[in-house]
């Protein structure tokens, strides 16, 4: 009887030892999560809702973000710069992880390692380096214009060229990473599968519905809002390549934010306007998180 | 036979065009790097120099801004980043163990409030933080370059998967053998999960080392501790109408660290790409 209490009293002692333990490891994530950024966010708010000069409350920070047509704008760029690297991202890094797999495994491994290299320069450098392709004055295709006898392309004002530059610009920085993780989806598909949809007699174009497709869903869906909110906070690549501009139009939500950040006065417009972009990610993650958890639960 | 052998070398060159596409741009700025003032942004310009020179490189090494040179953003940026990845290894996989053993008081709580600051975004906090780190006095520190990206809801969240896969029999045969859990995380759990750790790891060490935006808005007046890219910056400014040559092979050393430890972690990195694909 006495032995018994013993034991329970010891085993109830290391179980208050690995709490404090746990709680001890967890404490410099905890502290410093909440110093920079849960008590800014709070901050932020709070800003959100006061007067620059008088501190009083008020929604005009919110009244003027709303109307605000760069802000608006800069959700419509949002969409076309999103939508145009969702399209192109996928497509292609899809149409070329499938290319991979066909190939043997130690070329295949050359190409990953190589496309992936772009992932690793940054967005400064990417700009520096675009710049000898498109500068107007004498980039490469300048020069190719030149020869031909034709104007320039100025790339960072014609027509939609600043949209196609900053897409081009996230889409080299970005097409790597996604074929590489369409690769690995596509490989992790079991090859039963297919050869069961061989005796079935299924095309190619009814197997990449029925199977590839539906079991990459969930890549897919997360990628998806991942291509979406990376768009929303997209800073640097349009601040290095065309600046916003021309006349504003390349802004994204997090650009525009950052250059009202710039003057006092407009600051706690920008940051009632951040509050926005943060709503709308929230929301995004929230959608996307029950798509792909109904479809787990359906799948059990 | 024949016919499989032939499409596959067809395939196997036809995959290689978007790889020369990609690298492309890097390819053609390589030799800028080597061309003086005058040919640089000579119309039409051509792929290799017509005179072979250094004088670029010595220029980076050669220009000073108040204090701030080349040689000392790279040693100053290298530290940054070493210790930051150091100690956000340190903090997210004891924060990841934590959260991936058995439910304790106040387990759940934590975790929704780490989780839940994944989801704010940088530019909604941007602003206050600075007031934060200039309350609490670091900036012009090298603190302030540190400290604040310590902490990554999501490294925790991503290690805490890895984790909570060993089984638990590791854990309860070193409990046995006396282990503390701190040695238990560190000597057992670590051990187990390299792969994704070393992904972590290189992930944070690139983001120290390319980071532009946060310490532009608090590296203010100590000019010498300012990072590489804001260096790369200042010599693009002051060289660009100059001679962008200068630019370019500054931007060649400062792809060249990345790019070794690249080749160096390859199999790891690529072996990464797999498992974030899946999680």
């Amino acid at each position: 009887m006495s032995k018994a209490l013993t034991i329970k009293q010891r085993t109830n002692n290391t179980k208050r030892k690995n709490i404090i333990a746990y709680l001890l490891m967890i404490a410099p994530a905890f502290i410093i999560l909440t110093i920079f950024a849960m008590v800014p966010l709070v901050m932020a708010v709070v800003r959100s809702f006061q007067d620059y000069l008088t501190q009083e409350v008020t929604i005009a920070n919110y009244d003027y973000i709303f109307s605000s047509k760069i802000f608006k704008n800069s959700f419509k760029n949002v969409l076309i710069i999103g939508g145009a690297l969702i399209i192109l991202q996928f497509g292609l890094g899809f149409l070329y992880a499938s290319l991979l797999t066909k190939l043997s495994k130690k070329v295949a491994y050359i190409i990953r390692l190589l496309i992936y290299v772009p992932n690793l320069i940054s967005p400064v450098l990417v700009s520096i380096v675009f710049n000898l392709l498109l500068n107007s004055g004498g980039g490469l295709f300048a020069s190719i214009a030149y020869s031909l006898g034709r104007d320039p392309i100025h790339f960072t004002i014609d027509g939609i060229w600043p949209y196609v530059i900053i897409i081009g610009a996230a889409l080299w920085g970005g097409f790597g990473y996604t074929t590489l993780v369409m690769y690995a989806g596509l490989l992790a598909i079991p090859k039963t599968y297919y050869e069961a949809a061989d005796i079935d007699g299924a095309n190619r174009v009814q197997k990449m519905f029925k199977i590839t497709i539906p079991c990459m869903r969930n890549a897919i869906i997360l990628s998806l809002v991942g291509q979406i909110t990376g768009a929303l906070q997209m800073l640097d690549i349009p601040l290095f390549m065309t600046g916003g501009g021309p006349m504003d139009q390349t802004m994204t939500p997090a650009l525009y934010l950052f250059t009202l950040f710039k003057s006092k006065n407009s600051m706690n417009y920008a940051i009632a306007g951040s509050i926005i972009v943060l709503i709308v990610i929230v929301v995004l993650n929230i959608v996307a998180f029950n798509l792909v958890k109904s479809k787990r639960s359906e799948a059990v | 036979m024949r016919k499989k052998v032939y499409i596959k070398v067809v395939l196997t060159v036809l995959a290689f065009i978007p790889v020369i596409i990609i690298l492309f741009p890097i390819i053609w700025a390589l030799p800028s790097a080597f061309k003086g003032i005058e040919e640089i942004w000579k119309l039409p310009s051509a792929w290799l120099p017509a005179q072979f020179t250094f004088g670029n490189f010595s220029k980076i090494f050669e220009f000073d801004y108040n204090g701030g040179t080349f040689l000392k953003s790279m040693l100053f940026t290298t530290l940054v980043a070493v210790l930051a990845t150091l100690l956000g290894l340190f903090v997210n996989i004891n924060a990841a163990y934590a959260l991936a053993q058995e439910n304790f008081k106040f387990k759940k709580m934590i975790w929704i409030y780490i989780v839940s600051a994944m989801f704010v975004p940088g530019i909604t906090i941007q602003l206050t933080s600075i007031k934060v780190v200039s309350d609490l006095k670091m900036i012009d520190t090298i603190f302030v370059l540190i400290i604040p990206g310590l902490a990554q809801s999501y490294t925790i969240f991503f290690l805490r998967q890895f984790f909570l896969n060993i089984p638990r029999a590791y854990k309860e045969a070193a409990e046995i053998d006396g282990c503390n859990n701190f040695v238990i995380c560190w000597k057992i759990y670590v051990p187990n999960i390299l792969t994704p750790i070393i992904i972590i790891a290189m992930g944070m060490f690139m983001g120290n080392w390319n980071s532009y935006i946060w310490p532009t808005l608090t590296i203010i007046e100590k000019t010498d501790s300012m990072t590489l890219i804001m260096q790369m910056m200042k010599t693009l400014s002051y060289y660009y109408s100059e001679s962008y040559g200068v630019v370019i092979a500054a931007s060649m050393i400062v792809m060249v660290i990345p790019l070794v430890l690249y080749s160096i972690l390859q199999k790891y990195i690529m072996e990464g790409a797999t498992l974030t694909g899946l999680k």
